[in-house]
């Protein structure tokens, strides 16, 4: 069982095992992301391998560079993954019309094996 | 290892620091990761620095500096021999990769991996770090934007006059405050309503912009008054400004559901000589004439006189 509340500097971290869907939300820069991420990285090393199937669904509006790398050794974990036959899909949520977001959308899946969609949202806030 | 080969590996240990500097700089749990990486790269390096230091490709990932091909390249590193050794950087890297040592190898492609990571992080978190800048430039505007009628708010005021009399005082210019207050203000809010004041504060707002020269600004400095700032301006100028303005809302007619409403204003003009008195009171100065003003019989412009 997954699921990290989330605070103001750190994303909500959840697993719905009905859609096996691993979800990302909210800001990150928390004071470790290392320390941060580490129940998520346990996790994926216990139950990754389970997993026939797994979607990522990520909405990140900020993340600081220690939890980019985070995610991107998360991706790398994840092609592996992939690379041993399952399947493993990859949804990016970015703010609609914002084009520096979309970039960065696809700086992050830029040389990574995995089907990765982006997906725009509409920030009811704005 | 010879004389060459040390000076070259001094030059790629400083680039390494100076790259972990920066790092640290940005994100202090990030540099802690790569750091460990790092010192085992450069422990590598002095094990096998003539071999590592000639690969352009691989230095210029790590220390993000351009790599100056090498006055003595070694040709007796395996597999490079004839090869043009700091020419084709691929090569240089790909040799790296395949080197007989096992030990090497993987080092090699360890940290040929967190380097194409690393370059990533850093273009990304640029791309984090404009939006972010963006954002605060936004949040600023905002801060300082009064919400209804789209003009500086008191705080954004409050700042151009500490720039403008700093300015004067030092450029030994003059400079003139006008405080506007909407006369009867009270009355249209209780007659017609918060729907129809708000109409009337929009509307004053955009008369009072409208006449303004091109360096005055205009502020809504709370409640139905209003302040405007004329940089290098004297007195007579001043007075002109605010008739200006008095004139131009004086012969509006301000329509409404129970049909045509005038409005007026009235103005207080007070002027600062380099930079005195300063723009506190040089707005009470204002606030002195606009209530001389209203006693007058409002609709009217008054200057202070001491």
């Amino acid at each position: 069982m997954l699921c990290i509340p989330a605070t103001i500097s750190s994303p909500e971290v959840s697993f719905d095992q009905d859609t096996s869907c691993l979800a990302l939300k909210g800001e990150s820069y928390p004071e470790n992301s290392f320390e941060f991420f580490a129940p998520l990285f346990s996790w994926l090393e216990s139950d990754l391998p389970r997993l026939k199937k797994l979607r990522l669904e990520i909405n990140i509006p900020y993340m600081n560079s220690s939890s980019t790398k985070c995610i991107l050794d998360i991706f790398d974990l994840l092609a592996e993954h992939a690379g041993q036959g399952n399947e493993v899909t990859i949804c990016w949520y970015y703010e609609e019309g914002n084009d520096r977001a979309l970039e960065l959308a696809n700086e992050f899946s830029e040389d990574l094996p995995l089907p990765f969609e982006t997906i725009p949202f509409r920030n009811e806030e704005g | 290892m010879h004389a060459t080969g040390e000076a070259d590996n001094e030059q790629l240990i400083q680039a390494l620091q100076q790259r972990l500097t920066e790092l640290e700089n940005r994100d202090d749990a990030l540099s802690r990761q790569y750091e460990t990486d790092l010192r085992a790269y450069l422990k590598l390096l002095s094990r096998f620095g003539k071999v590592l230091a000639i690969s352009d490709k691989y230095q210029e990932l790590l220390t993000g500096v351009k790599h100056r091909p090498s006055a003595h390249p070694d040709q007796n590193v395996p597999g490079m021999a004839g090869k043009g050794i700091g020419h084709d950087a691929d090569i240089a890297l790909d040799s790296l990769l395949e080197h007989p040592e096992a030990e090497v190898r993987n080092l090699a492609n360890h940290h040929a991996r967190l380097l194409r990571q690393m370059r990533k992080i850093m273009m990304i978190s640029d791309g984090y770090l404009k939006e972010l800048r963006d954002a605060s430039l936004r949040l600023e505007l905002v801060a300082k934007t009064d919400a209804l009628t789209g003009l500086t708010n008191r705080r954004g005021m409050i700042e151009k006059l500490e720039i403008e009399n700093a300015r004067a005082l030092r450029a030994g210019s003059s400079m003139a405050a006008i405080l506007v207050d909407i006369d009867d203000f009270k009355n249209v809010n209780d007659s017609h309503g918060h729907d129809i004041g708000d109409q009337v504060l929009k509307t004053v707002a955009r008369l009072l912009q409208e006449n303004l020269r091109r360096s005055d600004s205009c502020a809504r400095w709370g409640g139905e008054e209003f302040i405007i700032l004329c940089p290098e301006c004297g007195w007579d100028q001043a007075g002109v400004v605010a008739e200006k303005c008095r004139n131009s809302i004086a012969g509006m007619h301000f329509p409404t559901p129970q049909g045509s409403m005038n409005l007026s204003i009235s103005c207080g003009v007070s002027c600062a000589d380099k930079g005195n008195p300063e723009w506190e009171e040089l707005l009470k100065q204002a606030d002195i004439a606009m209530y001389r003003a209203k006693a007058a019989g409002k609709n009217r412009v008054m200057l202070f006189q001491a």
